[in-house]
């Protein structure tokens, strides 16, 4: 039995007819079934069209059967139709929801971006004619502190713009290309927390950073994303005039590195979740601090690939909650360990 | 009278800094298009950092002096009509100075680059143009300390050494030697055979020679 199944738009799908004159030939038919001259085989042939939801299917045999046989096997063959339309109603739909994070995400970082830029050098500015170059200089010359933040918040959502690629590409590659180099840990974090460290600081968060000499070896553009998002969601969910508190412990094989943090609180039912896809803790709904953002799910994702482990502790330290805005925050670590460079 | 009372005394050997270091490197970047990692590195401090647009020639005095050498995939390697444009570059410069390190990089998504092209394989590292400015860096950083600092200089001496005549040398002792060609400005295969008291120093002069290229 041949057959071939096309889109509504005309589009081959799959088919295991090779002849293209055959095709064209059956492509014309409109009848479920019909016995015509096949003078490519120079006999007699059946052949038979059905619609599905999404496709159409054509079948030939030169088979000598009766209608009523053809039918059948028509019937049967129908069934890979079938398939393939819901097959790819879920691929698409699998693709879509993919895309529409990704999409969703650049959109605002580019946003945030080019806001940013206008804020400090307006749309207009350049409306006289002047040389857009010393317009900017000037601009920039009368509002250092301004520029300053410009340029770290562009900075910031650039990086976040970079990460979504990254792991978009990562994660939607059968085989990721990982580049393991020795690496400075304390190097790593500084560079990562760089885009960071506006948004700390304007929430009067001290970050102590303990000094350490250790190599990891890891990918860096991985961990790096990691980082990126672990100090994004830190930034989000830190309470204001706190200290986050980076700190590393060196043992045979790994470096582990604590963020130690007051932070919202996670409830201790929510603690097993926090590293499953799409998973909000109840304040953070609550706070309104919930996003489409990469989260602890790829994060950890991230940090395995690089054969790295990551843990989140809540309220490691078991002293009571203390309430911020009629919000509780508890001391929180999130703790990750990464190989070490031999 | 003593004549040796008279010769000149030189200063030992001592340790190169990263900034030193940087200043002494020569990083060749291969691109026919402008790359800001050029400037970026010049602005951290690697001031011999340069880049042309293809090469004329494997003797072109730029590629002769370079100790780095960082090579797009794509648009270079025509004027030499190499079959696969950056590729077949990379597997000249590496069959003509096997001693100088060559960076392949690529527009192209890492995963999807031509992963067992020999180019890839002869190269020592791959990088993304869209990689982070600091992992240009911590490659170019590591290559230079591995041909210009004193301590890795030894350290590439001793497992040579071990590798090639099953000896394990002191890094006092090989610190001494390399003292003794300093003073004498000879670092001639023959002149390190006798100094350090082996056969064949073929292979410990392409990293003696590489690291005297530059004033100490």
């Amino acid at each position: 039995m041949h057959f071939l199944i096309q889109n509504l738009q005309g589009q081959t799908i799959l088919t295991n007819i090779d002849n293209e004159s055959i095709i064209k030939e059956l492509l014309l038919c409109n009848s479920d079934c019909e016995r015509v001259f096949c003078k490519h085989s120079n006999s007699y042939r059946r052949q038979g069209h059905i619609t599905l939801n999404a496709h159409k299917m054509f079948v030939y045999t030169t088979v000598d059967m009766t209608n009523k046989i053809f039918k059948y096997h028509l019937n049967g063959v129908k069934i890979i139709g079938e398939l393939v339309d819901a097959n790819v109603s879920d691929v698409k739909e699998i693709e879509s929801q993919k895309t529409r994070r990704l999409k969703h995400n650049l959109i605002n970082h580019n946003t945030n971006i080019l806001l940013e830029l206008y804020k400090l050098v307006p749309q207009d500015a350049f409306r006289n004619g002047n040389n857009h170059v010393e317009t900017i200089e000037n601009i920039i010359k009368n509002n250092g502190r301004k520029a300053a933040f410009t340029y770290l918040k562009v900075l910031k959502s650039s990086n976040l713009m970079k990460a979504e690629f990254e792991v978009y590409e990562m994660f939607n590659t059968e085989t990721p290309y990982l580049d393991f180099t020795e690496h400075l840990i304390h190097k790593v974090i500084i560079l990562t927390l760089n885009p960071f460290w506006l948004d700390l600081v304007q929430e009067k968060v001290n970050i102590i950073i303990q000094s350490s000499y250790e190599k990891v070896n890891i990918d860096y553009k991985s961990v790096s994303v990691a980082l990126s998002h672990l100090f994004d969601n830190a930034a989000k969910y830190v309470m204001p005039h706190s200290e986050l508190n980076i700190w590393f412990e060196s043992s045979n094989e790994f470096v582990s590195i604590y963020f130690d943090m007051t932070s919202l609180k996670v409830e201790p039912d929510e603690v097993e979740q926090i590293f499953n896809e799409s998973n909000s803790g109840k304040w953070a709904i609550l706070a309104d601090l919930n996003g489409d953002g990469i989260g602890m799910f790829f994060i950890s994702k991230l940090i395995n690939l690089n054969l790295g482990e990551i843990s989140f502790v809540n309220n490691y330290d078991l002293k009571d909650s203390v309430n911020y805005n009629g919000l509780p925050y508890e001391n929180n670590r999130i703790v990750i360990k990464l190989k070490k460079s031999t | 009278m003593n004549i040796k009372f008279w010769k000149k005394k030189h200063e030992p050997l001592r340790e190169r800094s990263i900034e030193e270091i940087r200043g002494l490197c020569k990083i060749l970047f291969i691109d026919d298009k402008i790359f800001p990692v050029v400037e970026i590195l010049k602005t951290e401090g690697w001031s011999k950092t340069s880049r042309v647009k293809d090469v004329d020639s494997l003797e072109q005095m730029e590629v002769k002096e370079a100790h780095i050498l960082i090579v797009d995939i794509q648009g270079v390697g025509k004027k030499l009509k190499f079959k696969d444009e950056g590729l077949g570059l990379i597997i000249a410069l590496k069959e003509k100075y096997p001693d100088k390190k060559v960076i392949v990089y690529s527009a192209e998504d890492q995963g999807k680059i031509q992963a067992f092209h020999p180019g890839i394989d002869a190269a020592d590292k791959r990088l993304s143009k869209h990689a982070d400015p600091y992992q240009f860096t911590v490659a170019v950083e590591g290559y230079a300390r591995e041909a210009f600092s004193l301590s890795e200089c030894v350290k590439r001496i001793q497992r040579q050494i071990s590798k090639e005549f099953g000896l394990n040398t002191e890094t006092e002792k090989i610190i001494a030697n390399m003292n003794r060609l300093y003073a004498k400005k000879d670092y001639s295969p023959d002149n390190i055979s006798k100094v350090f008291n082996i056969q064949n120093a073929a292979s410990l002069s392409n990293i003696i020679q590489l690291y005297f290229t530059v004033p100490s």
